[in-house]
């Protein structure tokens, strides 16, 4: 038997297995793909399968051929299926432990598995057998957190793992061309992609993003999760998402959850190219507009957002890829005026003009 | 005390620095705390990449600005001092320092200099210091 944490990931596995063999009529299997990768998604239970495809299933498309999964997720939920998660050993004294706002990350000491536990959900990621297996709690005490960005933090290191990096920045898009919007929080980001989703403009984040080389100054933005997390004031400036909330319980306790797709379907796209990135700041102007900046700025700003808002932190490679980016892509800035009708008019103009030059 | 002959190296493993439109930012990615330089600065860190020595760092500084070798010795050193004292560079061993080619063409007009300044900036640590730390990719190295 092998250590601790293989141990504690074989007894999930089996409760797992447990699950799916006794409640077919609430189990469920589907193959898709994401980052250009084949993912296997088997959850048993309604809510569960309900919950995860709602935020998950737009981010990933139909494979277009059967190939073996890079990653098989395997999911139960307790309260829906009867089987309880196994007793686990504690304290894991191999694994090391990050408090993430939401939970704990763990990460065994050679690296291989990396796990996620919050209040009554447990996940391990096996970066070797490239399998994500784990339990959630019931609806009713899933988080905020969990419903918009499910897996967040194994499915952030599975895609690192293929060379997708997670940053912290919006993305929306128009006919195939994206325009990334790293921040800070309350630089407008949100307001931004929220904005030009509901006026059909393409959505892909509105706070973290994958972002990915596909080959020499060519970038492409990857779409993660078709959810956003509004301050209640922002979701209130929105006639449209007025009812559009979805409860659950904190982290994060300020913040509402959207999911886009909801209330405008069709807007959420999974990949895009990357054409400009336009660094968001609310001003006092009646109307937005996009002024050319320095990538100096926009270097800073993706450095900043990502080193103090995206875990796992940057480390040296990635720093090195932000400046990159910001070399190869032309670099704005967006002033966000008040009238958030005519954020979206800013960015059709904004397409047009990049699209002609 | 440095010698003119000697040569400081960046502290890769621990800061990751770029020149971006003439303006260098070095950031620590250990602890969040970054700096720039610009302009003279700017041109001095990059003469650092390439290894060479103090004394071709300042040789090189008089033939692109408009400066004293004495006055472009004097604010070398403080700068490089003051990368010391941060931890940004180090002093290269000098039986690993490799010779490297400063030869220069000679420039018609000389910019205008401006004394280098290494401006320190606490914000990103400041808020790397609030939140304990998250774990970072390097954390997270596996070989498959």
């Amino acid at each position: 038997m092998g250590s601790g944490i293989e141990t504690e990931i074989l007894k999930l596995k089996d409760s797992f297995q447990q699950a799916f063999r006794n409640k077919p009529d609430q189990s469920f299997v589907s193959s898709l793909r994401t980052a250009g990768h084949t993912v296997q998604i088997q959850t048993v239970g309604r809510n569960l399968t309900e919950c995860i495809t709602r935020a998950l299933r737009p981010s990933f498309s139909p494979p277009d051929r059967i190939t073996k999964p890079e990653l098989t997720i395997e999911l139960w939920s307790p309260s829906e299926t009867g089987i309880s998660p196994p007793a686990i050993r504690k304290p894991r004294t191999e694994a090391r432990k990050w408090p993430t706002g939401i939970g704990t990350l763990m990460i065994s000491a050679d690296g291989r598995f990396v796990g996620s536990e919050a209040h009554n959900e447990l996940f391990w990621l096996d970066r070797q057998s490239k399998c994500l297996t784990g339990f959630c709690a019931s609806e009713a005490e899933q988080s905020k957190f969990f419903k918009g960005r499910p897996l967040f933090f194994p499915l952030s290191v599975w895609h690192r793992d293929r060379g997708v990096q997670i940053i912290h920045a919006a993305l929306v898009g128009r006919s195939g061309w994206g325009i990334l919007l790293p921040g800070q929080s309350g630089s407008g980001k949100t307001t931004t992609a929220i904005a030009c989703a509901l006026a059909g403009l393409d959505f892909l984040g509105d706070d973290h993003v994958g972002i990915t080389e596909k080959e020499e100054g060519h970038w492409l933005g990857i779409g993660l999760f078709a959810s956003a997390l509004l301050e209640p004031t922002q979701r209130s400036r929105f006639a449209k998402l007025r009812h559009a909330g979805i409860r659950g319980r904190p982290p994060p306790p300020d913040k509402e959850l959207v999911f886009v797709e909801k209330v405008n379907p069709g807007v959420f796209q999974r990949q895009i190219n990357i054409k400009a990135i336009a660094l968001p700041r609310i001003s006092n102007t009646e109307h937005s507009s996009l002024s050319p900046t320095g990538k100096m700025e926009a270097y800073h700003s993706l450095c900043m957002g990502s080193m103090t808002s995206v875990i796992p932190r940057p480390a040296h490679d990635d720093l090195e890829a932000f400046s990159r980016l910001v070399e190869d892509i032309p670099v704005y800035r967006f002033n966000l005026g008040k009238d958030l009708e005519h954020i979206p008019r800013a960015m059709h103009m904004f397409f047009d003009e990049l699209a002609s030059s | 005390m440095l010698e003119p002959t000697q040569t400081v190296k960046p502290a890769t493993g621990r800061v990751v620095a770029k020149v971006i439109d003439g303006e260098a930012i070095i950031m620590d990615i250990r602890s969040g705390v970054y700096h720039s330089l610009d302009n003279v600065g700017a041109f001095i860190w990059e003469s650092i990449e390439l290894g060479l020595s103090l004394e071709d760092i300042a040789n090189s500084v008089t033939s692109r600005f408009d400066v004293s070798i004495e006055s472009a010795r004097q604010d070398l050193m403080n700068l490089i001092n003051q990368l010391l004292e941060e931890e940004i560079v180090f002093v290269k061993d000098a039986d690993s320092a490799t010779p490297v080619d400063v030869s220069t063409a000679p420039r018609t007009g000389k910019s205008a200099y401006i004394t280098p300044v290494l401006q320190t900036y606490h914000d990103m640590g400041d808020l790397l210091a609030l939140d304990p730390p998250a774990p970072s990719a390097t954390d997270l190295e596996w070989e498959d």
